[in-house]
This record gives structure tokens, sequence and C-alpha cells, in this order.
């Protein structure tokens, strides 16, 4: 028993030192107020997925915002908090779902909300100058859902009526301004 | 003695104002088809409220104009319509903006408003990662729609008196054409010859390279083609050109925004192979300027620190650098990261801004063509002063053949630039007062009255109203080169105390 323990603590002495750094949780303002502090750090964002996927080889580049609008943006009732805040993503394509997690944000969707885990790279010169996190680990935290789009309601209806309106003015205008007759 | 103005006078005012609105109307079936294909029904109703609201008084003042249209359209006319036309579009296009609910308050609409129309690019709007895209693409076609110069496309359509006065009073010169008309029709021509290729390039680089799905590519590709070719700085995304992470996608916006900086005349000439381009005074200066600032900037960078590798600081640089000298406002930086950059860079990023881009462009600024004439007048009055008594310094410079700099043009040249330092440290000024660091006010003064939109974070939502007012003023004055506003003045002095 006394080797057995001797034997499980020599194996967490060797195990702890060998783990991978653990992931500092930051937010996107913090990486872009301190970015040279970040960078080439592991680190944890969670947030939205937005705008679009853009598919390019062996790897998706995509923007993650953790700003107010993340859980109620302004199409789905949520009220005006200031501007957006992102940043870029590159996930390798073997850890991207997008069936899984549904359409990027946009006026029609509430992105994926996700946790990732990845590498902070300020202007990586093997990137021409890119700012991203490179991703190593994402996890779905609720998938996409669908924003109301609402319909033509009053403004539209008010709309239509004022074009009707101004149809007629402009035939009277037309009808005015006629040659006189002989 | 003011002489007050007429009721044909007004007839004739409202009557082109009219054809102006028509002119919006026609453009706000665009994003209003966008909407109904996309299935976005809310904004399609908020389109339509806006399309109306401009037909019925463009109708009314079809109605009431008649009569009047034999009537002599003379040049302060032109000048007045012109001033309120770029009051009365973006109070119309702030409709959608407002139904939306991406804005704080009216104001920050108008404010949006206005600064597409002038093609400056700073924005209030809040949220735009989820704002409908029709909504979203109202923003950009409003851009364009001031960039080409709203007066000059309904001059397009609508053969007018007066035309000569209301094509220079949206800050152009040159006329390429005898004819006004001829000249708005071949600058039509250029835009749609870039839009058909730009749109082209950037919607196939949005599939190919950035794996973008193809309708969201056209999307990107049409937006920011009319950022980019009528120098606006509105983009889709909140993180503006950093979005795409492409030097690709970048190096094809530059193109464009070199092309929208150029003046029409440039274009012309170059279509027709013309030669010696290169000793044209405007040429020569803007090239020269870009080159010292660029140098001023990049050095700056590398001084700083902000960068730690060349690559970047040389792509960072020179794109920020061509967007601020073209008055285009496209950021590959954050406003936090631009915010950092202090000393050498700051300097040449500020002046690059306020110097602008040609004139008869879509550009704003003080215009390299008055930054030439200044020079060269300032030169020739020192080499007079050093030579003997009686030599002659030749008064001519070379634009499109040889022309003679008289010291009438001369004193025009160079008030206009004071105007512009004076509209600079105007809104400096505000901003200061308002607790702003100094550079920081000065940035977004220059930024807003050059019609840039570059922003180190002054401009956000709940800024002061104040401050809000000037830079909107500011927009509006620097786009218009002071004249029309100056006439607009005048016109509602005679209106109030004339006889």
């Amino acid at each position: 028993m006394r080797t057995a323990v001797a034997f499980s603590f020599l194996a967490v002495l060797l195990v702890v030192p060998a783990a991978p750094a653990k992931a500092q949780p930051v937010d996107v303002s913090e990486l872009d107020q301190n970015p040279l502090a970040y960078d080439g750090q592991i680190i944890t964002l969670e947030g939205e997925l937005i705008g679009d996927y853009g598919e390019r080889g062996d790897e998706v580049w995509v923007q993650l915002n953790d700003d107010p609008y993340t859980e109620n943006p302004i199409p789905g009732g949520g009220v005006p908090a200031g501007g957006n805040q992102g940043i870029g993503l590159r996930i390798p394509v073997d850890i991207y779902d997008p069936d899984l997690w549904g359409p990027p944000g946009s006026a029609r969707y509430r992105g994926p909300l996700v946790r990732v885990v990845g590498r902070f790279r300020y202007h990586a010169a093997e990137a021409s100058g890119e700012t991203f996190v490179q991703v190593t680990d994402i996890e779905l935290l609720d998938p996409a859902r669908p924003l109301p789009t609402g319909e033509l309601g009053t403004p539209g209806r008010t709309g239509i009526a004022l074009l009707v309106l101004a149809a007629i003015i402009y035939a009277a205008a037309r009808y005015r301004a006629r040659p006189p007759r002989g | 003695m003011l002489l007050r103005p007429s009721p044909t006078d007004l007839r004739l005012i409202a009557h082109d104002l009219g054809r102006i609105l028509a002119v919006v109307a026609a453009a706000g079936l665009l994003p209003l088809g966008w909407a109904i294909a996309r299935g976005e029904w809310a904004a399609a109703g908020w389109f339509l409220l806006m399309i109306g609201t401009a037909a019925v008084p463009a109708a009314a003042a079809e109605f009431l104009g008649w009569g009047s249209r034999r009537q002599r359209v003379d040049w302060s006319h032109g000048l007045v319509v012109v001033a309120l036309t770029w009051l009365v579009v973006p109070a119309v296009g702030t409709l959608p903006l407002w139904l939306s609910r991406h804005w704080g308050r009216w104001l920050d609409t108008f404010f949006d408003a206005m600064s597409g129309i002038t093609t400056t690019g700073l924005s209030l709007v809040q949220d735009l990662d989820h704002l409908p895209e029709s909504v979203n693409l109202w923003r950009h076609t409003l851009q364009f729609l001031g960039g080409q110069g709203i007066v000059l496309a309904a001059l397009t359509f609508f053969s007018a008196s007066g035309a000569l006065s209301m094509y220079q009073a949206e800050g152009r010169e040159e006329r390429i054409f005898p004819s006004v008309i001829s000249t708005a029709r071949f600058i039509w021509l250029v835009s749609v010859i870039h839009g058909v290729v730009g749109v082209t390039v950037l919607t196939v680089d949005g599939i190919l390279v950035q794996g973008f799905q193809p309708v969201r590519s056209f999307f990107h590709a049409i937006n920011v083609f009319m950022a980019a070719f009528d120098t606006g700085g509105f983009t889709p995304q909140s993180t503006s050109i950093a979005y795409y992470h492409s030097a690709l996608y970048e190096g094809v916006l530059a193109v464009l925004m070199v092309a929208g900086a150029m003046s029409f005349g440039l274009h012309h000439a170059l279509w027709n192979r013309r030669r010696g381009l290169l000793q044209n005074l405007e040429v020569r200066t803007i090239l020269t300027t870009f080159g010292i600032l660029l140098t001023t900037t990049i050095v700056g960078l590398g001084i700083s620190g902000v960068f730690t590798r060349a690559p970047a600081l040389t792509r960072r640089g020179l794109f920020q650098v061509l967007s601020a000298h073209t008055g285009t406002g496209f950021s590959t930086v954050s406003t936090t990261e631009l915010s950092r950059w202090s000393g050498l860079a700051f300097v040449g990023i500020t002046v690059a801004m306020a110097l602008g881009g040609m004139s008869s462009s879509t550009a704003g600024g003080v215009k390299s063509l008055r930054i030439g004439l200044t020079v060269k007048a300032m030169a020739d009055s020192i080499r007079e002063a050093l030579l003997p008594e009686g030599a002659v310094v030749p008064d001519t410079f070379r634009q499109y053949g040889t022309q003679r700099l008289t010291p009438r043009m001369a004193q025009s040249v160079m008030a206009v630039s004071l105007l512009y330092v004076g509209l600079y440290l105007l809104g400096a000024a505000v901003g200061y007062a308002y607790g702003y660091p100094l550079d920081q006010a000065l940035f977004e003064s220059v930024s807003a009255s050059a019609a840039v939109g570059l922003s180190v974070g002054v401009t956000a939502p709940g800024m002061p109203v104040l401050l809000e007012l000037v830079m909107i003023l500011q927009m509006w004055i620097g786009r218009l080169e002071f004249v029309a506003v100056f006439a607009l003045f005048g016109f509602l002095a005679s209106l109030a105390v004339g006889e």
C-alpha cells in the first residue's frame, strides 16, 4: 500500500510539470488593450461566432464577439449598449462543425456561443502580420438560434400609401404640364 | 442691401430639391430589393416608408414647380440647392437607420447619414454585426451617392439649367467635357466600369480565397467597393477591413481607394493615354506628400515599438497611410491600437488625412492641387525676393497643359486652405474642451472635416451632443468646400432681412 502511494505521488510529481500551462480566461477588450502581454499565450475566450465562416483549405477563419450583444442582439430585442468587440479565430477544420453550431451571427441569427482555447498571436510574422487566436479546442455552449426578421408592419403600409399618393400627385403634375390642345 | 428671394426663386429651389429626392427614392430601391430577396421584411417596410417619404415631396415639387422650368437657375440657386441637398438627403436617409433601433438617438442616425453622404465613414452604429444586411447596404449606398455627388446623379438624369453651379458647388472644379451633363455621364461611366471590375474581383476573391458563401461574398464586395471607390470608409462588419484577414483583399481595396482619390480628369487622361501626366502639379504633389508621409509613419511606428515585426509594420503602415491620404478611412487595426500610434506615426496619419486626395475626386481634405499651388505661390514669392529686381519668375504650372497661377487664383487657393485649417482647429477645440486629449481631439476633428473616417475613439455612442453637432457641421462644410454653405447662409440672411 505504502509503495502504491509513493508511486502515485511520484507519478503526480512527474505529470504536473509536463501538463500544459493553464489557459488564461480573458476578454477581447483585454487583448486589445494589452496585446503584447498575451502574445503567444494560451488563452480562453467565450463569445459568439459572427459574420462568415471563411473556409480556407485546412482552416476556417471566423470572428468571435464578446460584447453585450452575444446573449441578446438588437434584432432579438436587445438594447443599444455600445459598439461590437471582436477578434479573428483560426480554427482547424478537424474541430470545425458548422452543422452542429449553426450559422454565424447576423441580423437573422444569434450566432453560436462558444468557449475557445487557443494561442493568441499578435501581428504574427508567419501570417503576414495578422492578429488572431489560433484555436486548439472549441466547446459549443449554445448553438445558433434564429432572430425575428419582422414583417412589413406599419412603416411598410404607410410607405405604400405614400407611394400611391406620390403617383397621384405626379400624374396630376403631368396632366397640368400637358401642352394645350389646338 | 440684401434682396429678398422671390417666390419664383423658392419654387425653383424646391423643384430641384424635389428631383434630388426622386434620386434618393430611386436609390432606396436597391436596399429594398435586397431586403425582399433576403427575407428582411421589417427592413423592407422601413425602406418603403423612406421611398414614399422621398417620393411625395418629389412629386409635389414637380407639381408646384410647373411653370417655373423655363426660368433660369442662376449661380446662387445652384449653390443653395447643393447646400440644402446635403442636409435634406441625410435627413430622409435616416429613416431606415432610426427604425432599425441600432442607433441610440435620432441625432446619431443623422450623424451616420451625414457621414455616409459626405463619404466620411465615422459611425455611431451599435451592434453593427447584427444589423440587417439591407440597412448595411443603405449605409454604403449613401456613401456611393455622396461620393459620386448626389446632385451629379440628378444632373445625369435630368438636364437642368444652373448645372455648372451645382456641379462645382459639390466640390468639383474641372469639367472634362464642355458640357457638364457629358462630364457627369463620363464620371458615371468611370464609376460603373470600376464597379463591375471591382465587385467581380472582390466577389471571386471572397469565394475562392476567403471561403465565403457566394451571396455573402457578393454582399461584402458591393459594400466595400462603394466604400473604397467613393473613399467612404464604412464597412459591413465592426472590425473594418481587419475582418477579412487578407493581404490580397487589402491590395484590391488599395487599388480602388487610389482610383477613387484620383481626379476624374486624370481618369480621362489615362483612358486617352495622354503622356506627361507625371509632370502635372497635382500628381507630383500627391506622390511627394504620400512618399513623405508614408516614410514618416513607418519610421514613427518603428520607433514607437507598436509593431515588433517589419512585415506587419509595413503592411499596416502602408494601408493606413493610403486610407488616410485618399480620405477613405478603412482600418486594418483596431481603434485602440490606432490610438497608440503616437509621435511621428500620429503626425504622418493626421497630416495625410488633412491633405486629402485630388481635386474633382471623391476624396475630401484640402486636396493636392491646392497644396501644390500654395507651395508654388510661396516658393515664387521667395524666389522673387531673392532674385535681382526686374527678374521674371515664371508663374506657370502644368495641369493638363500649361496654366498661369494668377494672384487671384493663389489668394483663393490659400483662403480655402486656411479655412480648412480653421475647420480642423474648431473641432479640436470643442473636443479638447470636453476633456479629450488634444491629440485625439485633433485627430478626430481632421478625420471628420476631411471626410476620412479613421477614429481613435472620440466618435462613440454617447459622445457629447454639442461635439456631435460640430462634427456633423464639419463633415457638411468640409465636403462642400465652404462656398455652397456660405451661399446658403447668405440666402437665409436675405430671406430673413432682405427687402
